[in-house]
């Protein structure tokens, strides 16, 4: 389903949830459930933090309860040291946080996966134990007291709720904007990400940063309400707590952490008094939630709604197939004249080692505005490392990339993006857990086009592709071929300068060959330049006014694709010595 | 001559953190995920080897093997309810592998830890050593004798161990499943039985780990935690997956612990490894051994 239609539903139950929770004390009375219900509240806010990193994000941090600590710390302190009021001391911990998650954010961009949740988990224990061992600061293990806020239980109350509201409606808002679609992107696949635009560095460190100053505020707030902290607060067993409520309620959903920890706090309470058994349940439901249940309760309610049937995987063939055309000849215009036009990217002696192999080996070649380059050679010959150099994925050791005569042999990924050069990988890259749809809208929102704009294009898109009876469903249920076709989509949402394609026609049935080649014909016409890499003699021919072969890492035949094709180099790199010595005798 | 003695009791525990770290090592290696139910793997070989000799007053040596026993138990368990699935097709999961593998192995800890709680008590149990207490004079060093004969194990088993992988018909197997798991399946390894065969290598010398220091750290429900949280700063430094790389970084990590604990600070004792572990994945996020892999 789309983030759109998914967020709006969310934003209803979670609506729902809150109002009732609003009333609660109307008919409640009793202090300590008001208390438990508050501390809910904190656990609430921490969730929707971590879960804007982890379950939107997909930066899995095993920090959370580290950023509430530190939030209630900051507020402790400056009222212990230097008397400043709660109404001061909260603010401060909101910024003392985020600059600590800001920094975290830049410390961890580079690791994935277990590096990061191994980092994250030493980041946790370093803190803890620093506030632990500061005994002349922070009282250490004995904790901190911390100044009440001079109101009643409800007063507490109504204050958390509040907060809680706040944080629940800024991640709506969040989610709601383009930066919504860039989380989850970067979630599903990073370096496709920043192929669509996505500056990857960026929302990174703002998924971090936000997650932490929502755990400040929390922290904050928790410390004013408890009045006594204690590093406790920052255990693993506390981080888990909220890892677990997220999972239970439902990662990656607005409802879910709130859901999760209302249920599992209130739960945990229940349990204790019913002879400690609450963690037990606890670890047991987390690992029957990950193993059985992995959208979490929210799933339970994406279940009883019901799924559209997935239409055949044939809908593009199909729809192709009635142009009855097998044969790609669409008008082709006279590509502008490349000795007169400055080419539109030039690559000047390009160099690329990795340890002791040179997989690009001082390669040049222009491409001039309006071509479709053929770029050839045996499996091997660095075709795929040039690729990556000129999309930004690799730096090259030594050479210049310009593109519009611009040196952009440094330029990132997402820059290169911006500036029109684009690019599609040999092994299909898309957002698997976002609708094809939204992969289109990553594409359009990052390049900067508006909400309604990116939308009408994207539709239209998906029309030319054959895509419409598709383009709502999850991503990761394409067929191989509808994948390709929306990775290839995202490439022409924004009118493209250059567009690189990595093998596009390998293993896709010949009818969306077809509609890829004769849609390449078409943006071609307007003036759109490519580089396609492919082993498709035939198709290079028919395609490819110029063609570029690679052999050993380097560039051994340009020029017109039907005299690079017959250079003798050419047939012998492909072919071997044998096959030449046997021609040539 | 402190700094001698230092560096002695560094490489001596540092040889049980390998212990430690290997398993962990090798199941990211077979498997590429983290394991952090480890320390929990831990804490079953100390309670094993302190419950058995203290209830039944059996030998020690005798409770060592059983302690690995029990590990190895618990390691195929959670292999064969929680980690199987994830190579059975995670392509349409709602979870990611990583995301998955991290919960539900976390899940575990928090779930062994608190049965031990329930069923054990959170009262700490201190094993017997293996021999009377004695010091042992080596050159001009004075050594405890148990902490010396726990190294000294330490490194027999690890040396099995190592042996075990490098040059036997199963410890073949792992290496094919870890360079190539479907590779390795096609050409007729059972990549099943040696995912199994992993992680109760792995439950199975954490736990000798846990027994072999049960004597000098008794076991609670939660002993395993630092444990654990040595052996991830230790496989990260050591580049997860590499096993020399693990030792290394064990014996490293040993003598920074024990040199920092007395001319830093002995209450950030525990905190200098992964203070190192943040500064080196600074500049090289694949670890200090590790191999950077092709990312595109």
């Amino acid at each position: 389903m789309d983030t759109r239609r998914r967020l709006k539903l969310e934003l209803r139950v979670a609506a729902f949830l809150l109002g009732i929770i609003a009333l609660i004390p109307v008919v409640v009375s009793n202090d300590y459930w008001l208390g438990v219900l508050i501390v809910s509240m904190y656990f609430a806010m921490v969730a929707t933090g971590w879960n804007i990193l982890a379950g939107y994000t997909g930066q899995f941090s095993f920090a959370p309860a580290t950023f509430g600590m530190l939030g209630a710390y900051v507020t402790g302190l400056a009222g212990f040291h230097f008397g400043l009021p709660a109404f001061a001391g909260i603010p401060a911990a909101i910024v003392v946080s985020a600059m600590i998650g800001f920094l975290l954010g830049r410390i961890v961009l580079r690791l994935h996966g277990p590096y990061l949740a191994l980092t994250t988990l030493a980041f946790a224990e370093v803190v803890r134990a620093a506030i632990s061992n500061s005994m002349s600061i922070t009282r250490g293990d004995l904790g901190l007291n911390v100044e009440a806020i001079p109101v009643s239980r409800v007063g507490y109350y109504y204050f958390f709720l509040g907060a809680l509201l706040l944080v629940v409606s800024m991640t709506f808002g969040l989610l709601r904007s383009r930066a919504g679609l860039f989380l989850q992107a970067i979630r599903d696949d990073e370096i496709a990400a920043s192929s669509r635009g996505v500056n990857v560095v960026t929302w990174k460190v703002v998924a971090f940063t936000l997650s932490a100053a929502i755990g400040g505020l929390a922290g904050a707030l928790y410390a004013h309400f408890a009045q006594l902290i204690s590093p406790e607060l920052g255990l693993l067993s506390q981080s888990g707590m909220i890892v677990s409520m997220v999972v239970i309620g439902g990662m990656g959903s607005l409802v879910g952490p709130l859901a999760g920890a209302f249920l599992v706090y209130y739960l945990s309470e229940l349990l204790r008094d019913a002879g400690g058994y609450q963690h037990i349940v606890f670890a047991l439901l987390v690992i029957i939630f990950a193993r059985f249940f992995r959208e979490g309760l929210w799933g339970f309610t994406r279940a009883l709604t019901p799924v559209a049937a997935i239409p055949s995987p044939t809908v593009a063939e199909t729809n192709s197939k009635s142009d009855g055309d097998r044969s790609i000849s669409v008008g082709r215009v006279a590509p502008p004249d490349a000795s007169t036009s400055s080419p539109i990217l030039s690559v000047e002696a390009l160099s690329k080692n990795f340890g002791g192999l040179q997989a690009v080996k001082s390669a040049s070649f222009d491409v001039a505005e309006g071509e479709i380059v053929g770029l050839i050679g045996p499996n091997g010959s660095g075709k795929t490392t040039l690729l990556n150099i000129l999309s930004g994925h690799y730096r090259a050791d030594t050479g210049v990339v310009r593109l519009d005569g611009q040196a952009v042999q440094n330029a990132r990924t997402n820059e290169l993006a911006g500036k029109g050069l684009l690019r599609m990988f040999q092994l299909t890259r898309i957002f698997r857990r976002m609708s094809a749809f939204d992969n289109l809208m990553v594409a359009g929102r990052a390049l900067g086009l508006s909400e309604s704009e990116a939308q009408r294009r994207a539709n239209a898109l998906l029309q030319d592709l054959g895509l419409t009876g598709v383009a709502h469903l999850d991503a990761g249920r394409l067929s191989g071929g509808q994948a390709k076709l929306v990775e290839f989509g995202c490439c022409f949402i924004v009118p493209p300068r250059v567009v690189l394609l990595d093998e596009p026609f390998a293993a896709i049935h010949p009818t969306i060959k077809d509609v890829m080649a004769k849609f390449i014909l078409k943006r071609n016409a307007l003036g759109q330049t490519f580089v396609i890499v492919s082993h498709d003699m035939p198709i290079i021919a028919e395609l490819c006014t110029t063609a570029v072969c690679m052999n050993a890492g380097e560039v051994i035949a340009a020029g017109k694709t039907r005299d690079v094709l017959s250079n003798p180099l050419v047939i012998e790199s492909y072919l071997g010595e044998e096959h030449d010595r046997a021609t040539h005798s | 001559m402190l700094v001698a003695d230092l560096v002695i009791n560094g490489l001596i525990i540092g040889f049980l953190y390998a212990l430690m770290a290997i398993g962990l090592s090798l199941i990211f290696g077979v498997l590429r995920i983290v394991n952090f139910a480890h320390g929990e793997f831990y804490m079953v070989g100390a309670y094993a080897y302190s419950l058995i000799t203290l209830s039944s007053g059996i030998s020690p040596w005798f409770a060592l093997p059983l302690a690995f026993l029990a590990g190895s138990l618990v390691g195929l368990v959670s292999e064969r309810l929680l980690v199987r699935p994830l190579y059975a097709g995670y392509a349409n999961w709602g979870f990611m592998r990583d995301e998955y593998a991290v919960i539900v192995t976390f899940g575990l800890s928090l779930l062994l830890i608190s049965l031990a709680d329930k069923i054990i008590g959170p009262f700490s149990y201190r094993g017997p050593t293996l021999l009377p207490p004695s010091r042992i004079e080596l050159g001009p060093f004075l050594l405890n004798g148990n902490r010396l004969l726990a190294a000294a194990l330490g490194i027999a088993i690890l040396a099995i161990a190592v042996g075990f992988v490098r040059y036997s018909y199963w410890g073949k197997q792992i290496q094919a499943v870890a360079q190539n798991r479907l590779g390795a399946s096609l050409a007729g390894a059972n990549v099943n039985v040696v995912s199994s065969l992993v992680f109760a290598i792995s439950g199975g010398l954490a736990a000798l780990a846990g027994a072999l220091l049960a004597p000098f750290i008794a076991a609670t429900p939660d002993v395993g935690l630092f444990p654990a949280v040595k052996s991830y700063v230790i496989v990260v430094l050591g580049g997860l997956g590499s096993i020399p790389g693990s030792i290394v970084a064990s014996l490293l990590l040993g003598v920074v612990e024990s040199l920092a604990a007395v001319y830093i600070s002995y209450d950030y004792r525990d905190t200098f490894g992964l203070v190192v572990l943040i500064v080196v994945l600074l500049f090289r996020p694949q670890g200090l051994f590790g191999q950077k892999g092709r990312e595109v």
